[in-house]
């Protein structure tokens, strides 16, 4: 009957619309820093540093998370307990994997010297890039526990398509911020 | 007010308990941890007032010290302790003050109290939608701004004092600890209470472009919706796309501050002494300070412009003059806000080229507010202008926008902004154009909504007392301030008494300082009148100013879900005042020409528009959320409760 007034509305569920726009503004975060990293890089006291090969492992772990977690929901859809428990139990583990490895890669780094405080600036915005999407994660990972315990005690059913949706959207999104970081830090040590 | 709403609450227990499901509420769940948007708009309107009057006595001490730098007050020593010492103002506090009013007075009144309020109230109300998307992320919202307020309070209770580099907290002086008191812990404090209310705007923000974009009722096409909610829909995306980045900066500057990183500091000495920190940059501070600083002059001002223009168009009862050119120069004003920030910049010694570049753009910025002018004074123009309080603040909005606003042209040309920067004129700009002006539409929009908070209308007499004292009194205090500025006269010193060419202008100083003592104390008029009719005003009638929004079809006692039957279905704009040929000079949006046909007669004060909404079929937003097209389980229904199989 209304179709032709209402058909400008979006077609996404309002809470799926409000996690875009959230994801929207941890970009706009995340381009203020890296433009601050842009405009610094070239000043004189900049010095260019290896970035620890345990971050590329790093890397892999998390891209391996999105893969399980994309896996969970397959079995979500096909409606197999089975698949999503051991799938979402899998991102967990992965994430919490991830996380140990950039503690590992921060000790790396303050092994050889390379602090937070001082006045070597990429290893200042090294730090604060990979602080803050550790402090992200942590609250990905809060949600993920969250939903492996629900899938564990098999309270998931059809009505929790929504927060695992949500849940995914985040854990992916925040899988390519790695990327986009990780990728941006190492063109700017090459370029 | 609480018994009153309770009775009315019970009243309409009592009438619609067949269809509608009531909470049993507490204090806390009615008053404290609301999730109903309308209650929210009253936390936030209030709280926002509160802190914004706290800020405005803030400038009324650091006026006594501009006009008397000479003389003690002993009460001051009463209320600051030793910040006052035998009545003479500390020049740290003197700063501290300075930057407690701009902070106060720029975010939490004219950011978070104009948009908190008036985006709460309206936008689920003038669109026809049950609440906020999410009216958890809606309470939370207001939770994070109380949080921010109480821990921004908190900084003058702490030994060296509230942050105190200005509103806008440049480094090197706000990141060293030892540069000034203000920059201790205040600064630190100052951060987070900056950062709990940018978390606490942009999850405000996010509900608001959701509601739009998602919850309107059938028929509120987007070319039908009230000016005052694409102006807010749009202010939630400026802040969604320039908060952050300002939040990148604060935590750069908190690192500074506090973690001796170097983002902003380079060739430092103090007291003789070379500071460690190299290579730092300060332009990029102000890049990104600015990136959002520009932006948020629209974000304060935009929603003050929508107001206006509901205020305008159902006192002059006629349509709003071209609507659609409104809604564009709406969004073309945000777009050019995010091209304009470098002129704050002029003389922070960045590239001169980049100056002509940003002065081309920013005079830019005049072609849509232009327009807005010319369509505000077109609406008046042979209109039936009712002259009652929110009109008249609504056309003290323009008049300031005005006025403000042509002075911008001077500061907004590099060649003329070099000798202008950092002085009075600046001040007396950036006060007319989007303080005064967005004040005025904030309590223009109070004094129009206020029956549709609190059922109940506000005095007219004492509303005209306060408008005129307030009207007057305000340009009394800003205009001098261009000759001043014109004199050369620079922004924060603490006195004036040391050099001639600002010596000179003392007995100004003394005029505007008892303008705004007078100004201040008119305030007063507003808050006895605002908390007395909240209580004894006259009883209001459904639709007091006889408007077509929406917002007047709900009734007004505390209902979570805001109409008790259908939601009202919307045949058309939001501007039919003096329809040709129509029975009365106003037809609500939810009038059906049907309706008019049947002989509604919706301008009685005794009509009761639930009768016209609940004939018609449900809306649209009436039905569940469907499940969109994209849902991983489209086969199953969604309300099965388990059905993944037990294994």
């Amino acid at each position: 009957m209304a179709s032709s007034v209402t058909r400008d509305k979006i077609r996404l569920h309002p809470k799926e619309l409000m996690l875009w726009l959230y994801l929207a503004t941890t970009a706009m975060l995340f381009a203020g820093f890296s433009s601050a990293y842009l405009v610094q890089r070239f000043s004189e006291y900049w010095k260019s540093f290896p970035v620890p090969f345990i971050f590329w492992i790093n890397t892999v772990v998390l891209l391996l998370s999105s893969v399980s977690l994309y896996w969970a929901q397959q079995g979500f859809r096909n409606q197999n307990p089975w698949q999503l428990q051991i799938g979402l139990m899998a991102t967990l583990s992965l994430g919490v994997i991830f996380l140990a490895g950039q503690v590992a890669g921060w000790q790396v780094l303050v092994r050889q010297g390379l602090f937070l405080a001082g006045n070597h600036k990429a290893i200042s915005y090294f730090y604060v890039f990979t602080g803050l999407h550790a402090a992200h994660l942590v609250a990905g990972l809060i949600v993920m526990g969250y939903w492996t315990y629900k899938a564990l005690r098999y309270q998931v059913s059809s009505q929790s398509w929504l927060g695992l949706r949500l849940a995914s959207i985040f854990w992916h999104g925040l899988d390519v911020l790695w990327v986009y970081l990780i990728v941006f830090l190492q063109l700017n040590q090459i370029l | 007010m609480a018994t009153q709403s309770v009775a009315a609450a019970a009243v309409t227990t009592a009438h619609h308990e067949h269809e509608h499901h009531h909470h049993h509420e507490s204090f806390w769940t009615k008053y404290i941890f609301s999730q109903d948007h309308k209650m929210i708009a009253k936390q936030f309107l209030i709280t926002g007032f509160t802190v914004g009057f706290i800020g405005i006595l803030l400038s009324a001490i650091f006026r006594l010290q501009l006009a008397y730098p000479d003389t003690n007050f002993p009460f001051l020593q009463t209320i600051l302790g030793k910040w006052a010492p035998e009545g003479r103002l500390d020049p740290n506090f003197y700063m501290a003050l300075v930057t407690m009013h701009g902070t106060i007075l720029v975010f939490w009144l004219l950011t978070g109290g104009l948009s908190g309020t008036f985006a709460n109230l309206l936008i689920p109300l003038q669109l026809g939608a049950r609440d906020m998307a999410s009216p958890f992320i809606n309470m939370l919202s207001f939770h994070f701004f109380f949080w921010g307020t109480v821990v921004l309070m908190a900084s003058f209770f702490v030994e060296t004092g509230p942050a105190a580099a200005g509103w806008t907290v440049y480094p090197p002086l706000s990141a060293l600890p030892q540069g000034m008191p203000g920059s201790g812990l205040g600064m630190i404090l100052w951060i987070v209470a900056l950062v709990l209310f940018v978390v606490g705007v942009l999850m405000g923000g996010l509900n608001y472009i959701t509601t739009v974009l998602n919850m309107r009722t059938q028929g509120m096409s987007p070319m039908r919706m009230p000016l005052v909610v694409w102006s807010l829909f749009t202010v939630a995306v400026l802040g969604l796309l320039s908060f952050p980045p300002a939040v990148a900066a604060f935590f750069l500057l908190l690192f500074d501050h506090s973690l001796g990183t170097s983002f902003y500091l380079s060739d430092i000495y103090i007291a003789g002494q070379a500071l460690p920190q190299q290579g730092g940059n300060v332009l990029l501070y102000l890049h990104l300070f600015w990136f959002l600083g520009h932006p948020e002059v629209y974000i304060v001002l935009l929603p003050a412009l929508g107001i206006t223009s509901e205020l305008i168009s159902t006192h002059a009862r006629k349509p709003i003059f071209g609507y659609k050119v409104m809604v564009y120069s709406i969004l073309g004003i945000a777009f050019v806000s995010f091209i304009v920030w470098a002129h704050h910049m002029f003389v922070s010694g960045m590239n001169p080229l980049l100056g002509s570049i940003f002065t081309a753009t920013t005079l830019l910025v005049a072609i849509p507010s232009a327009m807005k002018i010319f369509n505000y004074i077109f609406t008046l123009w042979k209109g039936n202008i009712q002259l009652n309080t929110p009109m008249l603040f609504a056309i003290g909005t323009v008049s300031f926008f005005i006025s403000g606003g042509l002075t911008g042209f001077f500061l907004g040309v590099a060649p003329m902004d070099i000798p202008l920067h950092n002085t009075y004129f600046v001040v007396g700009h950036f006060h007319l154009v989007m303080g005064v002006s967005a004040v005025f539409a904030m309590f223009g929009g109070t004094y129009h909504w206020f029956p549709r908070l609190w059922g109940r209308m506000m005095n007219e007499r004492l509303g005209y007392l306060h408008f005129w004292l307030t009207y007057i009194g305000a340009n009394l205090v800003f205009f001098p301030m261009y000759y001043m500025g014109f004199g050369g006269v620079p922004r924060r010193y603490y006195a004036f008494t040391e050099f001639s060419f600002t010596s000179q202008w003392q007995d100004l100083n003394v005029f505007i300082t008892i303008a705004a003592l007078i100004t201040i104390a008119a305030q007063l008029i507003f808050v006895y009148n605002f908390f007395h009719s909240m209580f004894y005003g006259k009883r209001a009638p459904r639709n007091p100013w006889k408007a077509t929004t929406l917002e007047w079809s709900a009734p007004v006692e505390h209902i979570h879900g805001n109409w008790t039957g259908n939601l009202p279905v919307v045949h058309r704009w939001a501007y039919e005042y003096s329809k040709p040929g129509a029975p009365v000079d106003f037809i609500p949006q939810y009038i059906s020409d049907e309706d008019i046909a049947r002989g509604v007669r919706w301008w009685e004060d005794d009509f009761d528009p639930s009768t016209v909404i609940d004939r018609t079929e449900p809306g649209e937003g009436e039905k569940a959320p469907s499940t969109p097209e994209t849902s991983p389980v489209p086969a199953l229904s969604l309300n099965q409760k388990p059905d993944l199989p037990q294994v």
